[in-house]
C-alpha cells in the first residue's frame, strides 16, 4: 500500500472540475467512493482529469464496519472494481457503524466500547481485507453521546487495530471534538494511542450547537487542532494530512488557501 | 454482544425517529440524520422543493426517514423518495396536484445525469434503418407542464398533454429537454419502442401534412439525435 505524501484535500462535486484547470493544488485527493462509484458523464470524466495529476485515496461512508449485519460483500466487491479501475490503492473507513438489520442511516453512529465489539469488529475487518486484498484503515469518529462500554476510547481504538492489524486514519478534530465533549484532555489521549499505526491525518472544521461542538465540516480548521496535528507530527514524523470540508464549501481558491495553512504545519513536522 | 447490539438498535431507532429519548445528546443523531437526507433530497428535487416549502418538505423527509433505506449508496434515497411519495396521502399532493410528475421528471433527469452509460455519437440517417433510445434519454408525457418555469397556479390551469425528449448533452455532460409536438411524439414512439422504421411511423393522417413537407425536417431532427448519441441504430445504414 502506497500512501500519498503532504497535504490532500477531499475532492467535492463543488469545485471538482476546477481541479485538472488549475497549476496549483493540493498534493493529492481524497474521495468518498460512494459519491463516485457507478456514475458516468460528469463523474467518470471530473475523476479521470483529477486522477490523470494527483494520487487519490478512498475514503468510505457506508461499510458499517461495527454493525451487527453481516457485511455487504457486493457493496465490497464493487468498491474494490471501482478502486482497480481508477487505480487507488488506499482505503480507509470509519470506526462505527451506520445500518442495522439491512437499513441504512448514511450517518456514523457510535459503538460500544467492549472487548466483545473489539473481536466483533475486528473479524469483520478482516473479511473486508481479505476481499479488497489490501490493508483496511479505519478512522475514529466523534460520538456525541457514549454508548455503555467498560473501555477507555483510546484502549478500544488500541485494542482493534492490535486485533485486527488494520491501520488508523487518525482524525485530530475528532479527538478534539470528543476531548471538550466529553471533558478529556486530547493530548492524554494521544500519548495513549498507537501513533505507529497511524496511517494519515484528518483535519477539518467544527462548530458549537449550545452545549457540544459538532464535527460540521464546515469552517476552516482551527487553531487548536492545528496545534494538536502539530503535537501529532512531532511524534510521528511527516504522515500525510488531510482537510475535509462537506458543508459550506467555499471556492477552489480558498480551499487552496486552507491547504497552505495546513502545509506550513505539516512542513514544521517533515523538518522535525 | 446482545447487550452492546441492543445498545446499537437504541441509538439506530432514535436517529431514525422510531424511539423517543430524553437525552439531548442522543437526539443529536436524529438532528444529523434528518439534515443529511434533508439536504440530499432538497439538491435532488430542487423545484419539488421550493413548491412544498421547507416545512412540508421537512415533514415528508421525517416520515421518509422511518422507510427501510435498503442500498449502501445515499444517491438511491433519491428514487426511494420518489416512491415514498408516490404511496403518500399527504393533503399536499391535493394541494399541488402536479407533484408526482414534477418529482418524476426531476428524478428522470438525476438518473441521466449520473447513468454509468455514455451516449455514443452517431450518423447516417435512414428512412430504412432501426433505431433505439440510449440509455442516456428518455421519452416521456406528462399531463402537467412541470417542464416549464410557471407558478404552481398556472401549472394545474395548464393541464393538458406535454411531451418530453430528456437527454445526457455528451459535450457537456448536463441533461437537455426539447418539448416535442403530439405528431413528433408518435413518430418516435413508433420508430423507437413498436419496432418500425421511421418510413413506416410516418403516418400523416388527419395532421393535413404531406410526406415531402414533414420528410426533410424529420431526417434533419433524427440525424441530429443520432449525433447527440440520443438515439441508436439497431439496424440498416448508420456510420459511427
Amino acid at each position: 500500500m502506497k500512501l500519498p505524501e503532504g497535504v490532500g484535500l477531499g475532492l467535492r462535486y463543488s469545485f471538482a472540475e476546477e481541479v485538472p484547470k488549475k497549476e496549483e493544488g493540493p498534493d493529492w485527493f481524497e474521495i468518498a467512493p460512494e459519491n463516485w462509484m457507478g456514475r458516468g458523464g460528469f463523474f467518470r470524466k471530473t475523476l479521470e482529469r483529477v486522477r490523470e495529476r494527483f494520487p487519490v485515496v478512498c475514503h468510505g461512508l457506508s461499510l458499517s464496519i461495527g454493525s451487527p449485519d453481516p457485511l455487504d460483500t457486493d457493496f465490497l466487491r464493487k468498491v474494490k472494481a471501482f478502486m482497480e479501475e481508477f487505480e487507488i490503492e488506499v482505503y480507509s473507513e470509519h470506526l462505527s457503524f451506520s445500518s442495522f438489520k439491512g437499513d441504512h442511516l448514511y450517518d456514523l453512529l457510535p459503538i460500544p466500547f467492549t472487548e466483545e465489539m473489539v473481536l466483533h469488529v475486528s473479524k469483520r475487518v478482516e473479511q473486508v481485507q481479505e476481499i479488497l486484498g489490501r490493508p483496511l484503515i479505519l478512522e475514529n469518529v466523534t460520538y456525541y453521546w457514549r454508548m455503555p462500554g467498560d473501555m477507555e476510547e483510546w484502549e478500544f481504538i488500541n485494542a482493534v487495530l492490535e486485533e485486527s492489524g488494520a491501520y488508523l486514519l487518525l482524525d485530530v478534530n475528532n479527538v478534539y471534538v470528543n476531548s471538550v465533549n466529553h471533558g478529556y484532555d486530547p493530548y492524554e489521549f494521544l500519548k495513549r494511542i498507537d501513533l505507529s499505526k497511524v496511517a494519515y491525518i484528518h483535519v477539518a472544521g467544527h462548530e458549537r450547537a449550545e452545549r457540544i461542538l459538532i464535527d460540521t465540516h464546515g469552517t476552516n480548521v482551527k487553531e487548536e487542532v492545528l496545534k494538536l496535528l502539530r503535537y501529532v507530527l512531532e511524534k510521528t514524523g511527516p504522515l500525510p494530512v488531510l482537510i475535509e470540508r462537506d458543508n459550506n464549501i467555499p471556492s477552489y481558491e480558498e480551499l487552496l488557501e486552507e491547504v497552505e495553512n495546513v502545509r506550513r504545519v505539516w512542513s514544521h513536522g517533515k523538518d522535525l | 454482544m446482545s447487550e452492546e447490539f441492543g445498545h446499537m438498535e437504541r441509538i439506530f431507532k432514535v436517529a431514525k425517529g422510531e424511539m423517543e429519548t430524553e437525552d439531548p445528546r442522543m437526539s443529536v443523531y436524529r438532528t444529523l440524520v434528518f439534515n443529511r437526507f434533508y439536504d440530499t433530497i432538497k439538491t435532488s428535487f430542487p423545484a419539488f422543493s421550493e413548491t412544498v416549502g421547507d416545512k412540508v418538505l421537512g415533514e415528508l423527509v421525517r416520515e421518509f426517514i422511518k422507510e427501510k433505506h435498503r442500498s449502501p449508496l445515499l444517491l438511491d434515497v433519491s428514487k426511494e423518495f420518489y416512491d415514498f411519495f408516490r404511496r403518500s396521502s399527504d393533503p399536499v399532493k391535493e394541494e399541488f396536484p402536479f407533484l408526482e410528475e414534477l418529482l418524476f421528471l426531476e428524478l428522470v433527469k438525476l438518473e441521466l445525469f449520473t447513468s454509468p452509460e455514455e451516449p455514443k455519437r452517431e450518423r447516417g440517417f435512414s428512412w430504412e434503418g432501426r433505431y433505439t433510445l440510449s440509455p442516456t434519454a428518455k421519452l416521456l408525457k406528462f399531463r402537467f407542464p412541470v417542464h416549464k418555469e410557471l407558478s404552481p397556479e398556472e401549472i394545474v390551469r395548464n393541464i393538458g398533454s406535454y411531451h418530453l425528449l430528456l437527454y445526457r448533452d455528451p459535450e457537456e455532460d448536463s441533461v437537455k429537454e426539447v418539448e416535442l409536438t403530439d405528431f413528433v411524439y408518435r413518430f418516435l414512439e413508433s420508430v423507437l419502442f413498436k419496432g418500425f422504421t421511421p418510413w413506416e411511423s410516418l403516418d400523416l393522417k388527419g395532421t393535413g401534412l404531406e410526406r415531402e413537407d414533414i420528410a426533410p425536417y424529420l431526417e434533419r431532427f433524427m440525424e441530429e439525435l443520432l449525433r447527440l448519441g440520443v438515439i441508436k441504430c439497431t439496424s440498416g445504414r448508420s456510420l459511427p
